[in-house]
């Protein structure tokens, strides 16, 4: 038998049989998954981590755990939600240990108002597009650059339930914060993020 | 009536449409008197909409491919405690 058959990425494998594949142990069908998802899973721990080391050690240390555990994985979601999961997870963990990088106050980023309570911000003018602003080279460094200017707390809960997609009660859990704490955090932090875009709005 | 400040907590649940009811009406009062609140939804939404799409966008750029490097050590690391348990 070829430990090569399943190493070309041209080739899919249906799922059902990748699992029973992955439980028996061969590595030809650890490989597959490493080659199919690899390359997805270092893009979501970049975002996180916002480092290639540590987002390549978190993959390897997802895939470690994956083949670990895959007899326990309960197919209530797809393989790849679950090894999503289990990345963002150890994501955040490593997060945890590190050194913060130029953050900003949330304080300094929140709405502004008037004596009668009323928004004294500056109105957004759309003489483009969304789809001509994002197209733009500049837009790209400038919505990295507020993402990583967001104090942790906050960019955490913006990424995974804007960019992820995960559910308020989903981001509370893995945040191991409060539903309302999660709801607080989301619009504080998206608050922040549309005032730290203003540049691409010439504001 | 609500004041701009009142009607910020209201946002996200607006933009999800699971307003409570009994606010509703306020919150649709004050975005329909309120030309500054109806400007600051449209940016707050289309924040959040350029943020996924750069993000997107940036994830589609990651340009290697998985390195030879990573799945040798993984696959050691995975032999290894295999060899262990035998
Ligand atoms: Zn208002």
């Amino acid at each position: 038998m070829s430990d090569n058959k399943w190493t070309n990425n041209s080739e899919d494998i249906p799922e059902e049989e990748l699992i029973t594949r992955l439980c028996s142990g061969e590595e030809s069908s650890y490989i597959f998954l490493m080659r199919k998802y690899g390359r997805r899973l270092y893009a979501i721990a970049r975002r996180y981590t916002n480092s290639d080391e540590d987002a390549k050690d978190c993959v390897q240390q997802t895939y470690i755990q994956v083949f670990n555990n895959i007899h326990k994985f309960e197919k209530r979601s797809s393989l790849w939600s679950w090894m999503r999961r289990i990345l963002i997870n150890i994501s955040l963990k490593t997060l945890q240990s590190k050194h913060r990088g130029q953050e900003l106050s949330i304080s300094d980023l929140l709405p502004e108002y008037d004596s009668n309570n009323c928004r004294t911000e500056t109105n957004w003018q759309f003489t483009e597009s969304i789809d001509v602003i994002i197209s733009k080279k500049e837009s790209t460094e400038i919505v990295q650059k507020a993402i990583y200017s967001l104090p942790q707390d906050y960019r955490l809960v913006l990424l995974l339930r804007d960019i992820e997609g995960y559910s308020t009660e989903e981001v509370a859990t893995m945040l191991e914060i409060s539903v309302s704490a999660s709801k607080t955090r989301l619009h504080r932090a998206r608050a922040a993020f549309k005032k730290l875009l203003e540049p691409l709005m010439g504001v | 009536m609500l004041n701009c400040k009142e009607f910020e907590q209201f946002i996200d649940d607006y933009i999800d449409g699971s307003l409570p009811e009994n606010v509703s009406r306020k919150v649709y009062l004050h975005l329909l008197a309120c030309g500054d609140c109806r400007s600051y939804i449209t940016a707050y939404q289309s924040s959040i909409e350029m943020g996924k799409a750069i993000c997107d966008k940036l994830d589609s750029e990651v340009p290697e491919d998985v390195p030879e490097e990573l799945i040798t050590l993984v696959l050691e690391n995975i032999k290894q405690k295999g060899s262990k348990e035998d």
